[in-house]
């Protein structure tokens, strides 16, 4: 069965590649490249798209009928499976490319600030409908939650206070205690990185000082993104690049311009059991520093303390 | 209440699927707390603060760490056990392929089951092949053209496609190659070594390779371009290639080349080509006057043997000599013996070639020592056979050609023609010297001494009543790792009376001395 891809991220191969299957998902695959250290996914959607994704549209195939360590090739477009008859033909498929770093989101806008009200809200809300292991209020109560946000609370505080006073040793620090942190195969605490990253991106625009801290920091931090799984040490290659999935990006988008902000949470959060909830958490987080007033501190004296936080929300 | 854990390898679920995992864990009969987390530093800490895990263990990002907390060891033994077999028994289900299989009967479809190929080898009749071809190149695969009866007007723009996209074609009609130790078409098994081989002549190939094997070295790429390459209408593209591919090849010392005499034009591109490459090129323009080749790096040679050998003594480091076109001295008595067989008025050669070149090699040798000598591929236009079917005088028969083949396999394969023909010779009371040339390898016949033997015995006899000896001299070409085993094949063909020689050169002047000064 020859499937045609409708999109491909920007970071993979075009030509000839040879790899391997990774891992399989009901509707993901990653595979593992020949020659590079990162993966690339084979996902089934009708709207996810990655920076390292191949994105196919199709109704009734279950990718569980390939198994890892099966070869997989990549010639003259059309990518062919060991042993299988299903292709995906990649020739036409259309080249996304995430544009969060673009988007120079000014949270100090009234509107953005009530985008962000807005999702914070529902993330709340979605976590506790689905009793998610961390709950983003409590990232920001010490002593509150479970042992997994009682966990992370700290780091994130100080990830927060450390980027905000462009201190690269403090964030990095603080990172290194979130990285492989939590279930799934990607933890929360990556996935909170993830999203994090994500609100830099969003914000920096063209500022030299905020784009020289994130690059740098992003770099430091794919060195500590040896300490968690495969598949998640790829997501954040991918965003100390500023790419992101689509999903996170359109969210980002979303606040940026106020516009159907709700809808992008949801799908947003929909990805994975957690994973999404917890990119968001970690987006939002990120879109509080360098602003002042910002919607987690209203005001200076706040940082350090995320309990005033509240107040605001 | 005792905790346990186990780690999985390179195990990924998601985290519903975990969840859920988890859960079942739980529901076990003495067990309180499951935890099924990835093996990294962080969840291994916050393990060890949960209590779940008494001490930290090694961390290990990809593979998954269940942690049980049970009322008693056997509980918490055995919820383990049931864990791996519970994930296990998932990764046992997504194997299970449910896409039918077919075999391949297309090149999409053939790389669909191998989809690392790289290479593809067409053998379709010719009117089919160069669409075959134009799809493979299109997939990003080299292409091997056995098929034959493809025109030069659809060569030309496969074989630019492919250079264009840094892709080779070897052919149409490339009978052998050995790409990477491995015989395709009709190839020897020779040892690998240091000497790459682009030819441009099948038989040629398979000479120069058979015989750098028989003396001592190997053979690191053996690339075959068909016989057109050369031509000035090709422009020689796939041996240019070639050059280029064996020159970057750190495994190949010496490279040697192969062909008829090119196009003036192609010849001297071949050559400047060849010069460039930096390393000794052998250069066996099969006709052509070797002084003409010979210069810095390259070294012009007069025959297939003497490619071989200039291409090993220099894979040895060993200075190249000049070669002599004198019969080696260990053949000189067999002339003797066989001249006193031999009936006045049995005056001429009678050469039947399965193999191209061997034919046109022998047609140069006997023209050089013996004058006139007539065949299909003459190298005098006057000295074409006027009927194939029929000797004239010295008469040399390149049975491959293409008035022999049609509706029948090729003689290497199917001996019947050859073997008709030499009882016809044997009736010719002018046949002094039946040459023969035998091809062993991959896609030859598998017994050819089996072939030949009895067509043999029968023209003996032939001659015998008739009062006459007939001499039989022949090479064969192969190796003892061959599936027919030269020395085997040589030793019965001996068993009848065949005088051998090492090469097909030999084998020619052989005759020659035979026919000559008497």
């Amino acid at each position: 069965m020859k499937i045609r891809a409708v999109s491909i991220g920007e970071a993979v191969p075009r030509e000839r590649f040879d790899a391997v299957i990774q891992s399989v998902f009901d509707s993901a695959l990653n595979l593992r490249l020949a020659d590079e250290e990162h993966l690339i996914a084979l996902v089934i959607s009708d709207h996810y798209e990655l920076p390292q994704g191949i994105r196919i549209v199709t109704k009734g195939l279950s990718l569980r009928t390939l198994t890892p360590g099966l070869r997989v090739a990549t010639r003259s477009g059309i990518l062919r499976f060991d042993s299988s008859s299903l292709s995906v033909d990649l020739r036409g498929a259309s080249v996304w490319k995430c544009r969060v770093p673009e988007l120079g989101l000014n949270m100090q806008s009234h509107t953005a600030q009530q985008a962000w009200s807005t999702t914070w809200t529902l993330l709340n809300q979605e976590q506790r409908h689905k009793n998610t292991e961390l709950l983003a209020d409590d990232l920001f109560r010490p002593h509150t939650g479970s042992p997994l946000s009682q966990r992370i609370s700290k780091p994130v505080t100080s990830l927060v206070t450390s980027t905000d006073e462009f201190n690269p040793r403090g964030a990095l620090h603080a990172a290194g205690q979130m990285i492989g942190l939590g279930p799934g195969v990607t933890p929360s605490g990556d996935d909170i990185l993830i999203g994090f990253l994500a609100g830099l991106w969003s914000m920096a625009g063209e500022n030299g000082h905020q784009l020289a801290f994130i690059r740098s920091f992003g770099r430091e931090l794919i060195q500590l993104a040896k300490g968690t799984s495969e598949i998640s040490r790829t997501y954040l290659y991918h965003a100390a690049q500023g790419q992101f999935s689509s999903s996170l990006s359109h969210l980002a988008e979303a606040i940026t311009t106020s516009d159907c902000v709700e809808e992008a949470a949801r799908a947003a959060m929909r990805v994975g059991h957690s994973s999404g909830m917890d990119a968001v958490t970690g987006l939002l987080i990120g879109l509080c520093v360098w602003n002042i007033p910002s919607p987690l501190y209203p005001s200076p004296a706040g940082r350090g303390d995320g309990g005033e936080g509240k107040d605001y929300l | 209440m005792t905790t346990s854990q186990r780690m999985i390898k390179n195990l990924y679920r998601d985290s519903v699927s975990l969840m859920q995992f988890s859960e079942k864990l739980r529901a076990l009969d003495g067990i309180q707390q499951a935890s099924a987390v990835m093996a990294t530093e962080n969840n291994i800490s916050l393990l060890v603060e949960a209590g779940l895990l008494a001490s930290a263990v090694p961390p290990s990002p990809n593979d998954l760490l269940i942690v049980v907390e049970g009322k008693d060891e056997a509980s918490v033994s055995a919820a383990l056990d049931q864990a791996e077999a519970m994930l296990k028994a998932k990764a046992v289900d997504a194997g299970e392929d449910g896409v039918r299989h077919v075999p391949p009967r297309s090149v999409e479809m053939g790389l669909d089951s191998m989809p690392s190929a790289n290479f593809v080898l067409i053998s379709t009749p010719g009117e089919y092949a160069a669409a075959e071809a134009r799809k493979a190149l299109q997939l990003g695969l080299h292409v091997m053209m056995f098929s034959d009866n493809v025109s030069m007007e659809e060569e030309i723009p496969l074989k630019q496609y492919a250079r264009d996209h840094d892709l080779l074609v070897m052919g149409p009609d490339c009978g052998t190659a050995i790409i990477n130790g491995i015989p395709l078409g009709f190839a020897n098994v020779v040892r690998r070594g240091d000497i790459g081989v682009v030819a441009a002549s099948g038989t040629g190939l398979q000479q120069v390779t058979s015989l750098i094997d028989r003396f001592g070295a190997g053979i690191t790429q053996a690339i075959g371009t068909g016989g057109h390459d050369l031509k000035s209408e090709v422009g020689g593209i796939t041996m240019l290639q070639g050059i280029d591919a064996l020159a970057k090849d750190q495994a190949t010392k010496v490279i040697l080349l192969v062909s008829k005499p090119p196009s003036p034009d192609v010849m001297k591109n071949v050559l400047d080509k060849a010069a460039k490459s930096k390393k000794p090129v052998v250069v066996e323009f099969i006709g052509a006057d070797p002084k003409t080749i010979t210069a810095g790096n390259l070294y012009g040679v007069k025959t297939l043997e003497d490619a071989a050998s200039a291409a090993v003594l220099l894979s040895k480091g060993k200075a190249v000599k000049k070669f002599s076109n004198a019969l080696p001295a260990k053949y000189k008595t067999l002339v003797k013996s066989a001249q006193k067989k031999l009936k006045k008025e049995q005056r001429y050669i009678r050469g039947l070639f399965s193999g191209g070149t061997f034919c046109y090699e022998t047609v140069l040798s006997l023209s050089e020592a013996l004058g006139k000598v007539y065949s299909n591929t003459p190298i005098k236009k006057d000295e074409k056979i006027p009927n194939v079917w029929k000797s004239l005088e010295h008469t040399v028969i390149d049975l491959g050609d293409d008035l022999f083949t049609q509706g029948r396999p090729h003689p290497m394969i199917d001996f019947r023609l050859r073997n008709e023909r030499i009882l016809q010779e044997a009736e010719d009371p002018e046949t002094a010297v039946i040459l023969l040339d035998v091809v062993l390898g991959y896609g030859s016949n598998m017994d050819p001494a089996s072939e030949l033997i009895p067509a043999i015995q029968h023209a003996q006899k032939i001659a015998a009543k008739a009062k006459r000896n007939l001499v039989f001299v022949a090479s064969v070409c192969g190796t003892d790792s061959d599936p027919q085993s030269l020395s085997r094949q040589e030793a019965r063909l001996r068993e009848v009376g065949v005088i051998l020689t090492d090469s097909n050169a030999q084998a020619a002047r052989l005759a020659a001395a035979i026919v000559g000064a008497r």
